[in-house]
């Protein structure tokens, strides 16, 4: 951003703007934490607290990306960058997680095929209790 | 306002050139040089003498392979008894050979020479630049390199030997190996040094990105569009972009490895590991599959890496050798950005065997085989480029040539790595040991070679002996062959990958026929290794045929090692600037280029291979050649979506 | 030669290189840290109830109590605050360059600077409360948490591991010098014991059954300690001599023998056969060197000493190989204890916790009780509108137990000392990095942050000390100084953008 000198005086009020929105933010994201009156889910850390706090985080980092660091000014290629890395690490958190969420079941229903058989020694060590 | 600057910069430009003249001392210009030419070749040959050593490994552990238990041949003095006891290679050497052998490869060899010794030396010339953009971070990039590149080396020297539990450093496996040291000699150990070595080279990867991109993007000359760009750049800032945002979390796994090993937490420690019969002493609660996870980010698209600016250095000597523009140019460009975006979404399908379920599973066989779509448009282009060409049969060309089928083979073979049930099979045995070695070792590496031999009178102003080319290249074909067709065999047998004794142990498995006795053959590799005996060819016998290839393979670089350093006093003198008739940009400036590259500010008029022009007094119509038609264009074209 | 467009941007790209170079960096950065992340997310979601520990509440960890002396969460706090307003001062910092103000840069860059040694001393006394702290699980599961007991007296650090030892066995291998002089003569052990003298045994080699071995010969002589190291040496010398020796002899007789055999009556793959005869040839293991003490020494160890932690009543694994032999007099951990945690114990109410208490087991009960009364006064008026307390919630609810709640006037004269023996601990160690994934992720997370703290600090500083002369070489060399100080500052802000994700996530959640 190759802004005048005028421009940028212009700009210096923002820029305390933002950072007393910062702050505030802070007090919040704090509060959501440890007030109990700011709970909205049970008392404690609870999902909806995470989601506000997060959402809370992602609000103050977009404020220091766009202001603080003039991506607002910016042209399309480090848009550009920016959107294949944030979707790289997405790819990253998701996929991997996505693969923790859906193993192979450890119960798999072959031993259903046991029950049919006369003596019924299907030895599965670990198949459910009732068996 | 902008425009002023641009001729206030061009003003500048004038103004240094007096500073110039006078020759930096010897430590500026050979040892901390800030030149990228110097850099390069830096890079080229630390690089080709870790790939010297690396190669070294593999034919000590072929060895072991083909002769379980025996002693090996003059070099069980070097190993010592601590590695060679009674002169046999031991497990425990077999298995740092192995580490090491692929770490060094990928990491330390093929990645330097064509990243950073091609990137550095020929991106800047042909996209008419003075030099990368940061030259001090360039500096930098080598130096990180050197230092990881010099610790790995080192960790050979220690007590505990150098990394021995594959080059992919699983964990559990990799954190617990060598406890038997107090804290500290603990961190003085392979394993740990492993992960250091590791980190100074995931630095000098990024620092390298970083000024490839900036370089690419911003030091275009005056009407290199990005349309106009030759293709080796553009394979060049795909490869960047894939370092850059794929190292990271391979940084992150070593970090946390280095952890676990260091500081004693478990990242990668499951609840209840036992080791040796004792409970390990940590709290448990981390995840294996964590590791392999962000280690497959990163060497999934490390594939592309090492492949990447080999298909570059390919497209550019084809279009030069068949006398015709680069088919399907375009095509190419888009290819290489897509390739670039789906491998950073395929990693998982090296981990089918951890039990991932069928939905990620498909997700990621999808992935996987849409991405051989741009692999196989690239190779089609480059034979189309061939078809009907006159081609000249140069040595550049003839590894050119050599280079598209024989990564075809890699690549083919890795569609059936691609799909879960046929994995389960095949997953760790020789056979996927020979579709990766096919796409980059007859594959890269033959790559670099050909712009080895191609670029070689650019620095020089000689041409390397065609002779000695010959000897080198045919040797290196068939041998490449003998050791990595009979891989696919073994590995469809089942045979494992990892075992130092070849696969004896598991006789079931490796005794299986693949030739009856009566096949010729059979006894034709009888008569040769087995004193004429009539007995019936077993999948393990071809571990000897696979060992035989490689020390033929290393007989073979003789040639090439005194051709690469005769040719510089011997060669036949080029006695012009562009031996081979290219078009592009690197052909235009001195030879060997000056400090600043180019004597007069480089303008691209056309596009890049604008060869047989119908009309032109040539075959070949440089992009550097002013045409009284057509004006330079003002401003590049507004740049496309990258990958 | 001149670099374009490193002051000036490029008109199509609207960048000058260095801007382009640090935002490429900065997405490296993004991938960095989504990784550690991902990490974190990967292992929090991978936590199996009842086989891992549990992932404990940020804010349970670090307390925001100012009265119980844990407020971890107000410091963190604190950071993320000092943090922006560093991010405000860079940005004002840039601005006043841009409006050629170097009385107001410098200003302003100073407190940049000092934000961030703020930052870092707020974080060294976070760490080092928690380096103090220190938890011990007992084999059934139960935490118990509190401070080591120092005893100045006798040098224990918490730990008394006491080993009478009659002989030690050193291991003759390559890497063992430099273990031996470590362990046996640095006067750790020996200082007390000056005159004790030390027999080793000796070896001679000799060939059994075609083997080449080494047997005791009974000849023995007694050392001072400071010559054990030499005479080692000197030992593991001559039985590799010996060893080569005989190993080279052995070869050459296989190889003479096998010439011996006409070319003729060589039967096919006589040079195999060969081979492995050849490779047959090789020294049986390196013995072990006893040494026999002339009085039993009494050993002070500490568990880092011993091998995998894995020792006997009667032997001891030390590094390199060697071992002590001897007698285990005492081995056990003294804590000073303020919280029990049953989490991962089966049936809290028979924890082996309650009998290492001993006299203090009432109390502790009472406040066991005590804490539920006021976490239930807590969740009541939540209970009261229908709310549910979260099952999380309520397990530790349930189990967690606060010494300090247990009541009396100064809480902190209250806290019992419990000596745990060994065998009854499964894994102990500080809340440092090994004390649970958490805090893994934890002190990764955050230190690479404090790094790059360190290094944007390091880069801004060089710019606020020597940024002047560039200033002064007219308007180029300002607006280049303005750049780089612009470059910094996306750094800058990037590393306070992680910290604004890594304060809820680290302390709050």
């Amino acid at each position: 951003m190759a802004g005048s000198a005028e421009e940028i005086q212009k700009h210096v009020k923002l820029y305390w703007m933002i950072g007393y929105t910062l702050f505030g933010c802070t007090f919040i994201t704090l509060a959501l934490g440890i007030w109990a009156p700011l709970d909205f889910g049970a008392p404690g850390v609870s999902p909806s607290d995470i989601v506000l706090g997060l959402a809370l985080a992602c609000f103050k980092s977009s404020l220091v990306l766009l202001i603080f660091m003039h991506l607002n000014h910016e042209r399309g290629l480090i848009y550009k960058t920016l959107v294949f890395t944030i979707a790289f690490s997405i790819s990253l958190m998701g996929l991997t997680l996505f693969a923790q969420a859906d193993p192979i079941p450890e119960h798999v229903p072959v031993y259903q095929a046991v029950e049919y058989e006369e003596n019924g020694h299907g030895g599965h060590g670990e198949v459910d209790g009732n068996h | 306002m902008s425009a002023a600057a641009a001729t206030h910069d061009e003003a500048h430009d004038h103004g240094h050139d007096d500073h110039d003249h006078h020759d930096p001392p010897f430590w500026r210009k050979y040892i901390f040089s800030t030149d990228h030419k110097m850099i390069g070749m830096q890079y080229g040959i630390t690089g080709l003498i870790f790939l010297g050593i690396g190669f070294f490994l593999m034919m000590i552990m072929r060895w072991s392979i083909a002769y379980p238990g025996e002693p090996i041949p003059v070099l069980w003095r070097f190993l010592g008894e601590q590695w060679a006891p009674g002169g046999v290679v031991s497990p425990d050497f077999y298995n740092i050979g192995g580490a090491m052998h692929g770490t060094i490869m990928v990491f330390l060899g093929i990645v330097p020479l064509a990243f950073g010794a091609f990137g550095n030396y020929v991106t800047p010339l042909q996209i008419g630049a003075p030099d990368m953009a940061f030259p001090r971070l360039n500096m930098a990039s080598f130096w990180f390199y050197f230092l990881g590149g010099g610790l790995m080396f080192a960790s050979f020297f220690l007590d505990s030997g150098a990394a021995k539990v594959g080059w992919t450093n699983y964990s559990p496996l990799a954190t617990t190996t060598d406890t038997a040291y107090t804290k500290w000699g603990l961190f003085w150990t392979g394993q740990t040094q492993w992960l250091m070595a590791m980190v100074f080279l995931i630095t000098s990867s990024l620092l390298g990105a970083v000024n490839f991109i900036s370089t690419i993007i911003n030091l275009r000359a005056k009407g290199m569009s990005w349309m106009r760009m030759p293709f080796f750049c553009w394979a060049m800032l795909v490869t960047g972009f894939l370092l850059l945002l794929a190292f990271p979390p391979l940084e992150v796994a070593a970090i946390m490895q280095l952890m676990d090993r260091v500081a004693g937490t478990s990242f990668f420690l499951p609840t209840g590991l036992y080791v040796g019969g004792d409970l390990v002493h940590a709290t448990g609660g981390g995840s294996p599959l964590l590791y392999q996870h962000l280690f497959w980010f990163l060497g999934h698209p490390e594939v592309y890496v090492l492949i990447l600016p080999a298909i570059g250095i390919v497209a550019e000597i084809v279009a030069n050798n068949t006398r015709r523009p680069l088919w399907g140019y375009k095509t190419m460009v888009g290819a290489v950005m897509v390739l670039g975006f789906l491998s950073f979404i395929v990693w998982a399908h090296h981990m089918y065997l951890t039990g991932m379920g069928s939905a990620i599973s498909t997700f990621f066989q999808t992935t996987t085989v849409l991405i051989s779509i741009p692999s196989v448009i690239l190779i089609t282009s480059l034979l189309i480029s061939m078809w009907g060409g006159s081609i000249r049969f140069t040595m550049p060309m003839l590894w050119a040539t050599a280079f598209i089928p024989m990564f075809g083979i890699g690549g083919l073979t890795g569609l059936p790595l691609a799909f879960n049930l046929i994995d389960l099979h095949l997953h760790d045995t020789y056979y996927v040991i020979g579709h990766f070695h096919y796409v980059v070792a007859p594959g890269t590496i033959f790559a670099l070679f050909a712009g080895i031999y191609y670029w070689y009178p650019k620095q020089t102003g000689r041409q390397m002996n065609k002779l000695l080319g010959h000897l080198h290249f045919w040797p290196s074909l068939i041998c490449m062959n003998l050791i990595f067709a009979p891989m696919f065999v073994q590995g469809m047998a089942g045979m494992h990958r990892r075992a130092y004794d070849g696969g004896a142990a598991y006789e079931q498995i490796s005794s299986q026929v693949w030739l009856t006795a009566d096949n010729p053959f059979t006894k034709f590799f009888n008569f040769i290794f087995r004193d004429g005996a009539y007995v019936d060819l077993q999948v393990i016998d071809l571990n000897i045929l696979t060992s035989f290839g490689a020390w033929a393979l290393a007989l073979a670089q003789v040639p090439f090692i005194i051709n690469f350093f005769s040719s510089v006093f011997f060669g036949k003198k080029t006695n012009s600037d562009n031996p081979w008739q290219g078009t592009t940009l690197e052909w235009s400036c001195p030879t060997p280029p000056p400090h600043g590259n180019f004597t007069k500010e480089p303008v691209a008029y056309r596009d890049p291979y604008e060869y047989s022009v119908p009309g032109a007094d040539t075959d070949f119509t440089p992009q550097f050649e002013p045409d009284s038609d057509e004006a330079p264009k003002e401003e590049p074209e507004p740049e496309p979506a990258k990958a | 030669m001149q670099i374009p467009y490193e002051v000036t941007p490029r008109r199509d790209t609207g960048l000058f290189n260095a801007k382009l170079g640090i935002w490429l960096f900065l997405a490296s950065e993004v991938m960095l840290f989504g990784g550690l992340f991902s990490a974190y997310v990967f292992l929090r979601a991978g936590v199996r109830e009842g086989i891992d520990i549990p992932w404990p509440n940020g804010t349970d960890v670090h307390g925001y109590s100012f009265a119980s002396g844990e407020f971890g969460v107000w410091i963190g706090f604190l950071n993320t605050l000092v943090l922006i307003a560093s991010s405000v001062l860079v940005v004002m910092a840039w601005a006043s360059l841009k409006t050629g103000n170097w009385r107001k840069f410098q200003l302003y860059m100073w407190g940049v600077l000092i934000s961030a040694g703020i930052f870092m001393v707020n974080k060294g006394y976070e760490y080092n409360q928690k380096f103090k702290h220190f938890g011990v699980r007992l084999v059934d599961g139960t935490l118990v948490d509190g401070y080591l007991v120092h005893d100045e007296e006798h040098g224990h650090n918490g730990e008394r591991i006491t080993f009478n030892a009659s002989t030690i066995e050193f291991a003759l291998s390559r890497s063992n010098k430099e273990r031996v002089s470590t362990y046996f003569l640095d006067g750790r052990f020996f200082e007390k014991n000056p005159d004790a003298t030390i027999t080793l045994t000796k070896f001679k080699a000799e060939e059994k059954d075609g083997k080449f071995g080494f047997e005791p010969d009974g000849e023995t002589e007694a050392l001072p300690f400071s010559e054990v190291e030499g005479k080692l040496l000197e030992m593991e010398k001559l039985l590799k001599n010996e060893a080569e020796s005989f190993v080279a002899a052995e070869r050459k007789r296989i190889k003479e023998e096998a010439a011996a055999t006409p070319a003729s009556e060589r039967a096919p793959g006589w040079a195999n056969e060969l081979r492995k005869k050849i490779a047959g040839v090789s020294p049986l293991d390196r013995p072990v060197v006893t040494g026999t003490l002339s009085a039993p020494i009494e050993f002070q160890l500490k568990a880092k000493d011993i091998i995998n932690r894995r020792y006997q009543a009667d032997s001891i694994p030390l590094f390199g190989g060697n071992f002590l032999k001897g007698e285990l007099v005492e081995d056990m951990v003294d804590l000073e204890v303020h919280t029990l945690d049953f989490q991962m114990t089966r049936n809290d109410q028979e924890s082996m916790a309650w009998a290492l208490l001993g006299n203090e087991e009432k109390a502790y009960r009472d406040g066991y009780h005590h804490y539920h009364e006021e976490r239930y006064k807590e969740f009541s008026k939540w209970v009261a509108k229908g709310g549910q307390i979260p099952n999380d919630k309520l397990r530790l609810w349930k189990h967690i137990h606060p010494y300090k709640e247990s009541g009396g006037e100064d809480p902190h004269h209250t806290y019992p000392i419990v000596s745990i023996p060994r065998d009854q601990i499964r894994f102990m160690s500080n809340h440092g990095p090994a004390f649970g994934p958490y805090f893994a992720i934890y002190f990764t997370m955050t230190g690479l942050h404090g790094l790059h703290v360190i290094c944007g600090a390091v880069v801004l500083a060089y710019f606020l000390f020597f940024g002047k002369k560039m200033y002064d070489s007219g308007e180029r060399g300002r607006e280049h100084l303005a750049n780089r100080v612009e470059v910094g500052g996306l750094f800058w802000h990037f590393v306070d953008l992680v910290w604004i994700f890594l304060f809820p996530i680290m302390y709050l959640m």
